[in-house]
């Protein structure tokens, strides 16, 4: 596994990949997330309506430049990660796993208390967790990065 | 874990990144490495060693508080 990791194309694959798939559906398939008008006001009234007026392609762009930004870095990277940026990583991803989790739960129980909206409200957990995947993978290829 | 990598970088007049290039790490490892935030691998701790032409146990000092 560590093996694996020490290697930026790993890294840079894995990021591009889920982004990618990621962009494909609040770019291309933005009229999936909202998929009828929701009565009344509130906080998920107002975040429909974001993605409802283009607000999925603005998230869609800004996860694809913070992965593109990783992945060249990545990809112009010379030299293999160490065993100190492999252990590095390796607790970034523990620690990614444990939050997820987290964010499972919270939205397990925001869909018991609430079942409307459920597609919104995925799609908020889904934005939310992949850029801070994504901008925690920038900053740790930004700070292991050495000539 | 204490250890005695940077008194013996010193000796040689070698910088950490100097260091890490002839022993395949970083310059952040090798510097994590002397303040003791990471313990190497016994690889790398062998490499150390033979670097400097001592043995494993000269180079890092096993107490046994780091057990715990």
């Amino acid at each position: 596994m560590r093996r694996i990791l020490r290697s930026p194309a790993t890294n840079a694959a894995g990021i591009g990949i889920f982004t990618a798939f990621y962009a494909w559906i609040f770019l291309g398939r933005g009229a999936m997330l909202t998929p009828g008008p929701r009565p009344g006001g509130g906080f998920w009234a107002s975040w429909s309506g974001f993605l409802a007026s283009g607000g999925s392609a603005v998230i869609a762009w800004a996860l694809i430049a913070v992965a593109a930004l990783t992945v060249a870095m990545l990809l112009t990277r010379r030299r293999p990660y160490d065993e100190y940026h492999t252990a590095h990583l390796v607790q970034c991803l523990a620690v990614a796993a444990v939050l997820t989790l987290a964010c499972i739960a919270a939205f397990f129980w925001m869909i018991l208390v609430d079942p409307a909206a459920v597609v919104e409200k995925f799609a908020l957990f889904i934005a939310v967790h992949w850029a801070t995947v994504a901008l925690a993978d920038l900053a740790y290829v930004v700070a292991c990065r050495w000539k | 874990m204490r250890n005695g990598v940077r008194e013996f970088r010193e000796k040689r007049g070698l910088t950490q990144k100097e260091l890490g290039e002839l022993v395949g790490v970083s310059r952040q490892a090798i510097n994590a490495i002397e303040t003791g935030k990471f313990d190497p691998s016994i690889r790398l701790a062998h490499d150390l060693a033979r670097f400097f032409g001592v043995s494993i146990e000269a180079l890092f000092l096993f107490d046994e508080e780091d057990r715990k």
